[in-house]
């Protein structure tokens, strides 16, 4: 009980609970069927690269590329839907088809030539966004076919997209918590000598790591499309600071070594929830980038201070 | 060892001539207008600005770390400046307090780096959207416009024939290689991209040193601002959000390592000089600006790449003369 309450999570938690109560207090309307589900829906293809980018920075690595795989995906997709290629089935393996193939680019140059990964990431957030754009020379995709937008019908009340996000948030706990990728990827977040010497394949490793997050970006392409029901090939810029403030906010540590894809989820709610907060009050959208700036800025140094805490109560015995 | 370096060195070097070589020879073939004197002088204007904030950045990127931040600062610092000039201040107090701003951004990113220990890449992630919430709240999130004509000298006026952000370039990036090859403060900068706890141990500042340097690059990102700021006469919160990326790219591509402790500001005025002939050529000849983005994406990674293979192959032949010695 106490080692929850000392987490992360919990406190963030709270503090979301707190801003749910005070926002229905202000504003009745925010507690409606319509608003809750608007705040989940217009955050599931956020939520689950936030899932991939948390495999990501638990490896002490970092993915700025996620947004432009995500909408290399979409434009992919949407291109493919006006083909008489195009149906359900085609459309999902397309999807995670393209997801493997960006993550795997990434992955294969960060892990081949050891290269740090936010500048691979950088560079190839350029290509993927350049070649959509030339392809499509930055035109709209417009009226995705019927049985596309379908993928995020609601079904009993329960918006399919909200559906889809959870089934990735378990299978990824399920991976991080319970699979030898899952433990590895936190041993070399921990310590990256240790793993090696415990036998842990670095380079496999990493590979798998932005495979995988590449693999749910592409997944997002393809739910983002449904909901949106056309497609912006030079929209969502930016996304990816959310992503990493999403799991940052959540508990994942920036250094590697620590997270968790409930964090995560909590993360991602509460960005939603501080978004349609501010537009609930009122508040003028383009104080959003502030508050989510110093959200990061305050998480960050609380981590790194609680860090130096812990290593300061240890006894360090440094060996070169 | 000596000789070794000398071989990397060199062999930089002859990889950025090549590649500004073919990068000239291509513009010469595909249009006439490229080698004209004007077109010379409009290149020069189009990287000045880039090419001060790579300056600024090719610093922090020498003792290891990176100001992610650098773009939005220059957003920030040109939206000071517009709202100080069109409340209708003179012109030296508003390039004052635009200058205090940036003084402000780099303190705030040399504290989360050198104080609290936040590795550099994060928290100039935090504080580059801190930034440009900042701007955008002070602009309302529009653009200002009615910048008052005194302003335009800055980035409109010629000097000697050279459009004046030009000279500034070229005087910063004289004044910065003379600090970074003279002056005890390059040194230090160096000893920290080398490693920072032996720097420490050995008596450097490096807190100090570390404050200097983000400071030195956001204030040259505010001078790039306000030079835009009077080049298109206005001034908007997203001005250099688009600079990172290239501006990174060219500093790399000048042979500064991003692991810190290697490079120079020479190199990075050339790798900004290739991007800006880059996207001159595609201008004349109509390729739309998509290709650009892809373009500079591609060479990034590529040179990245390719550094990467040259040091591997001489850290072989490191090994392979130890080897060597060891079997003689």
């Amino acid at each position: 009980m106490k080692k929850l309450l000392e987490r992360r999570e919990t406190s963030v938690f709270l503090i979301l609970v707190a801003l749910c109560i005070g926002l229905t207090i202000y504003s009745p309307t925010f507690l409606s069927y319509t608003n809750i589900k608007n705040v989940l829906v217009s955050n599931t293809a956020m939520g689950i690269m936030a899932a991939g980018m948390t495999f990501v920075l638990i490896t002490a690595g970092i993915d700025v590329s996620v947004a432009s795989q995500m909408m290399f995906s979409a434009t992919w997709l949407a291109l493919l839907a006006e083909t008489p290629l195009g149906n359900p089935v085609t459309i999902v393996l397309a999807a995670l088809l393209i997801g493997l193939v960006t993550g795997a680019v990434n992955g294969a140059l960060i892990s081949k030539f050891d290269i740090h990964p936010i500048i691979i990431t950088l560079g190839t957030n350029s290509i993927y966004r350049g070649i959509i754009l030339v392809f499509t020379n930055g035109r709209w995709l417009m009226n995705l076919p019927k049985w596309f937008t379908g993928f995020s019908s609601t079904v009993f009340g329960i918006p399919l997209p909200v559906v889809y996000a959870l089934l990735i948030f378990l299978i990824s706990a399920y991976i991080l918590k319970h699979t030898y990728f899952g433990r590895s990827i936190y041993a070399m977040g921990g310590n990256r000598e240790a793993a090696r010497y415990a036998g842990v394949n670095l380079k496999k490793t990493v590979f798998l790591t932005y495979t995988y997050t590449g693999v749910l970006c592409g997944a997002a392409g393809l739910v983002l499309d449904s909901i949106l029901g056309n497609c912006q090939p030079s929209g969502s810029n930016g996304w990816e600071m959310n992503v990493i403030a999403a799991a940052v906010i959540g508990g994942t540590n920036i250094l590697g070594g620590y997270g968790t894809i409930g964090g995560t989820v909590i993360g991602v709610l509460m960005m939603g929830v501080i978004e349609n907060g501010l537009v609930v009050a009122h508040v003028p959208t383009y104080w959003q980038k502030l508050v989510y700036g110093l959200i990061i800025i305050v998480t960050v140094t609380i981590d790194v201070l609680r860090k130096k805490k812990a290593d300061s109560r240890k006894q360090m015995i440094e060996i070169d | 060892m000596e000789k070794i370096k000398k071989f990397r060195f060199s062999l930089n070097g002859i990889v950025l001539t090549a590649a500004f070589l073919g990068i000239v020879l291509i513009g010469t073939v595909v249009n006439e207008n490229f080698l004209t004197m004007k077109n010379i002088l409009s290149i020069f204007q189009q990287m000045s600005e880039m090419g001060i904030m790579a300056l600024g950045l090719t610093i922090v990127i020498i003792t290891g770390g990176n100001d992610l931040a650098s773009g939005t600062t220059m957003g920030l610092c040109a939206v000071v400046s517009g709202l100080c000039l069109t409340s209708g201040m003179p012109i030296p107090l508003a390039l004052l307090i635009s200058l205090a701003a940036a003084v402000a951004c780099g303190c705030l990113n040399a504290s989360l780096v050198a104080l609290i220990g936040i590795p550099p890449m994060i928290a100039t992630l935090g504080t580059q959207m801190f930034f440009y919430g900042a701007a955008l709240v002070l602009s309302k999130g529009n653009s200002i416009s009615n910048i008052p004509r005194e302003f335009y000298f800055l980035g409109q006026d010629k000097l000697a024939g050279l459009p004046l952000q030009a000279v500034i370039l070229i005087l910063l990036t004289i004044v910065l290689a003379v600090i970074l090859k003279k002056k005890v403060f390059g040194k230090h900068l160096f000893a920290i991209g080398n490693n920072i706890k032996a720097s420490a141990y050995s008596g450097i500042r490096t807190v100090k040193v570390l404050f200097l340097a983000y400071i030195t690059c956001s204030v040259l990102c505010c001078i790039a601002g306000n030079i835009q700021v009077s080049r298109v006469a206005t001034a908007r919160a997203d001005m250099g959000y688009s600079f990172l990326m290239p501006c990174i790219s060219a500093v790399v591509l000048g042979g500064t390592s991003i692991d810190g402790g290697i490079g120079g500001v020479g190199g990075t005025v050339v790798g900004v000089l290739i991007f800006a002939m880059i996207s001159n050529i595609m201008n004349l000849a109509g390729i739309s600006s998509f290709w650009q983005q892809l373009a500079t994406g591609s060479i990034l990674v590529l040179v990245v790449v390719f550094n990467k293979i040259t040091e591997n192959s001489k850290l072989h032949l490191k090994k392979m003369a130890g080897k060597k010695a060891a079997s003689e």
